[in-house]
């Protein structure tokens, strides 16, 4: 049995971490060796390192990339032909979108892990689906934004999907919802969508038409940050009690997750902490020296993940704040690492001679 | 080329910071100065006096060495070299001067001003939308001198504007002025040019530029002040984040191999130990820039890792100075670093966006030699290390004074 076969069939959170670390760093060791071989930049990287690919004694001398590598350089283990799908991240406005290249074999692997996932969370039977964005969302199906990947992924596992906003207006629709409402009464119901468009369209949305739905044994996964949210000084505790108090929601989780690693969620348990699943894992590093850190102390989050196979992410530098809570003694239960993501990274200050606003000019 | 007509209102957008209620197009026809006149070197002594006894500028090192480099003994130094460079007739002034000055380095405004008005000049100085603590100091500053009677000449030959995105403008300033002086780099430069200028308007323009350091290795390991080396080095390259156009991000040992990695091996602990000492306050998302920058050169130049104990500098070694993308350098303690036999290895991979070489055991008569034999396309100053971002009169090889000012030969 592979190294990754052996972590699928493990239980998803139940696996002490040190056992878990033996099984990942072996999958991750046999993917860095495999991205040298066939990813030049990668190789290049390693070789810069001066890293031996495949020799890591522990997850923490694995090389890593950091997320921003994805949106400068191409970067695949697969020949074009390989090529199965293409996702691109949404950067903010002028900067290149990340691209990351998905072969079948990778994509299978991505919807299987992130089913495990979810499962865990929702029961293994496929649950009537209410999706908080619009139908356009997932138009295009050669290139996905972020949303669409996240909406299609996690769609696999849902039926008689709804979505529950208006394509322009982003208005709930309210007689839809109550009809499908009416049709799954009795059934436990599965709602997803992102942190925001659950808030300022759904939950406000309902809020402005002063329509209040009942949407009792539901669960809520949704994820995207909170970023934009807190900017409008709106707090998590905010949301979970707007949302129950408009739609009858009690049952929230929040996951953290990105498109560089699609497939490896950390999903937010009843005591309100982010927990690796058995094919991923994290590591909070300091800035100043890319020194591992302890529980409670704040660094940058290290992402890793046995998933990407067609191309090199599986461990990755990523640009949000997080701590460490603690190792195999959550409160709620489960094994492993468990953390909270505390937001980006703050933006560098401009320096320099140069206008980097060319928009000053002329 | 179609100007838009200077005449009447300045255009919506425009807004004039200092001195209140001036009109553009009057200053623009008022008569210029001689240059290093008086009234200017009376302006600029206030100014510098100001800035040097004035407590808010304690903390704004940039705003120091400016008031510093323009205090009255230096102008009478300038006063004397300017004179100097009259061949076959007078130096005057060139008119009105209309300066874009860059968003991130404050005190570049003050620079070009200055220069400006010693060579007789008119001024008006686009300034950033930016707003910082020293920005708002010194144009207060300049403010309460401009009120005072005594700097009623200034007052009539100098605004400090301000304005969002505009081509109308920034076409409206360029047809009242006879220089344009853009700073802010290549595509600010772009997007001015593409506004014209006047038949008989000049422009200068300071582009994009990418400084180095060259260290004879011998000379670094037998240095006795290896300390006061790395203290200097730390200035030169940890200012305005490594991204000035004078900070060096690449260092070139001159030597045999084994004698270079015995001085680089030297040099980059003692920086460390400076670095630790003195703390460059580089922000978590300059690590995550470095980390970024040097895994783009690991797979554009194949470039290698020399290892150091914390992040606050990170050095790759390249076997070249061949084609190096120095777009992608993010500065904040991010070094480039390579070997040469002999300075005549270095004379091919110098360009045109090359500034400053900041030298190490380098005699000035072995640099003349170089430049003489290899005439490189590149280089504009060369200066001992810790000197790199003195400003100096020369700029981006342009001598500012002469480029400011235009001669009138008298033949009779």
């Amino acid at each position: 049995m592979s190294n990754l076969d052996a972590l699928f069939d493990a239980a998803v959170f139940d696996l002490p971490q040190q056992k878990k670390e033996e099984m990942l760093l072996a999958a991750m060791n046999e993917l860095t060796q495999h991205h040298y071989e066939n990813c030049d930049p990668y190789r290049s990287v390693v070789d810069g390192y001066g890293k031996q690919p495949g020799k890591a004694a522990k997850l923490d001398d694995l090389p890593f990339l950091p997320v921003r590598m994805f949106k400068r350089f191409s970067l695949k283990s697969i020949p074009d032909a390989a090529l199965f799908k293409t996702l691109t991240s949404s950067g903010t406005t002028g900067q290149t979108p990340s691209q990351i290249f998905l072969d079948t074999r990778t994509a299978q692997l991505q919807s299987k892990a992130l089913v495990k996932v979810v499962q865990s969370f929702v029961g293994t039977q496929r649950l009537p689906m209410l999706i908080l964005d619009h139908p356009s969302v997932v138009k295009d199906r050669q290139s996905f934004s972020a949303r669409g990947a996240g909406i299609l992924g996690l769609a696999n596992f849902g039926r008689d999907h709804l979505y529950a906003l208006e394509d322009g207006t982003m208005a709930p629709r309210i007689d839809a919802i109550e009809t499908w409402l009416e049709k799954h009464r009795g059934s436990p119901v599965l709602m997803f969508g992102f942190t925001f468009m659950a808030w300022k369209y759904f939950t406000l949305g309902l809020k402005t038409l002063g329509r209040k739905l009942s949407i009792d044994n539901a669960v809520l996964i949704h994820s995207g940050g909170w970023k934009k949210l807190h900017d409008e000084a709106v707090s998590t505790e905010v949301f979970r009690e707007t949302l129950q108090e408009w739609a009858g929601v009690s049952r929230i989780h929040n996951f953290y997750g990105m498109v560089e690693q699609t497939g490896s969620i950390y999903v937010e348990c009843e005591k309100a902490y982010l927990h690796a699943p058995v094919l991923s894992d994290i590591i909070v590093r300091d800035p100043r020296d890319w020194s591992v850190l302890p529980p409670g102390k704040e660094g940058v989050l290290q992402v890793l993940s046995a998933l990407p196979h067609s191309y090199p992410g599986h461990s990755l530098m990523t640009e949000d704040l997080g701590i460490l809570h603690g190792i195999d003694d959550c409160a709620c239960g489960r094994k492993g690492k468990y953390f909270t993501v505390k937001g980006r990274v703050p933006m560098a200050e401009m320096r320099g001679c140069s206008d980097t606003h060319a928009s000053l000019a002329a | 080329m179609m100007h838009v007509s200077a005449a009447g209102m300045p255009p919506k957008g425009l807004e004039i910071i200092v001195p209140l209620g001036c009109n553009l197009e009057k200053l623009s026809r008022i008569q210029t100065l001689q240059p290093f006149a008086p009234e200017v070197l009376g302006f600029a002594n206030a100014l510098s006096q100001a800035i040097l006894t004035s407590p808010s500028f304690r903390q704004h090192p940039d705003a120091i060495a400016f008031a510093y480099w323009a205090r009255a003994a230096r102008l009478k130094q300038l006063k004397t070299q300017f004179e100097s460079m009259e061949s076959t007739g007078l130096l005057v002034a060139r008119g009105t001067a209309f300066h874009i000055a860059p968003s991130n380095v404050d005190t570049i405004f003050l620079y070009s001003l200055m220069i400006s008005l010693l060579a007789g000049n008119k001024n008006i100085i686009r300034i950033s939308s930016r707003d910082n603590d020293q920005m708002t100091a010194l144009i207060a500053l300049i403010a309460r001198l401009l009120n005072e009677p005594t700097h009623a000449a200034m007052a009539e030959r100098l605004a400090i504007v301000r304005y969002g995105r505009s081509a109308e403008v920034t076409q409206w300033l360029s047809d009242l002025c006879d220089l344009r002086i853009v700073w802010g780099g290549d595509t600010t430069i772009d997007a001015i040019r593409a506004i014209p200028l006047k038949p008989r308007a000049v422009e200068v323009c300071f582009a994009d530029k990418v400084s180095l350091a060259v260290f004879d290795a011998a000379a670094y390991c037998a240095a006795a002040n290896k300390q006061a080396m790395a203290k200097a080095f730390r200035n030169d390259s940890y200012w305005f984040g490594q991204m000035a156009c004078s900070s060096p991000r690449m260092v070139v040992w001159k030597g045999t191999v084994s004698v270079a990695a015995e001085a680089a091996r030297l040099f980059w602990d003692l920086l460390e130990d400076e670095l630790k000492a003195a703390d460059p306050d580089l922000s978590s998302m300059d690590f995550l820039n470095k980390l970024l920058a040097e895994q783009s050169f690991m797979v554009q130049l194949h470039g290698k890792m020399v290892a150091t104990k914390s992040n606050a500098s990170r050095i790759v070694d390249i076997a070249s100075l061949a084609d190096i993308p120095f777009e992608e350098h993010c500065g904040g303690g991010l070094f480039l670093q390579t070997r040469v036999d002999s300075l005549k290895d270095l004379g091919a991979y110098l360009t045109r966006r090359n500034q400053t070489i900041i030298s190490l055991g380098i005699p000035s008569g072995e640099w003349s030699s170089f430049i003489r034999n290899e005439q490189p396309a590149g280089i504009d100053r060369i200066v001992e290390i810790g000197q790199a971002l003195s400003f100096n009169t020369v700029w981006d090889g342009y001598s500012l004074l002469r480029a400011f000012s235009r001669e009138i030969s008298i033949a009779v």
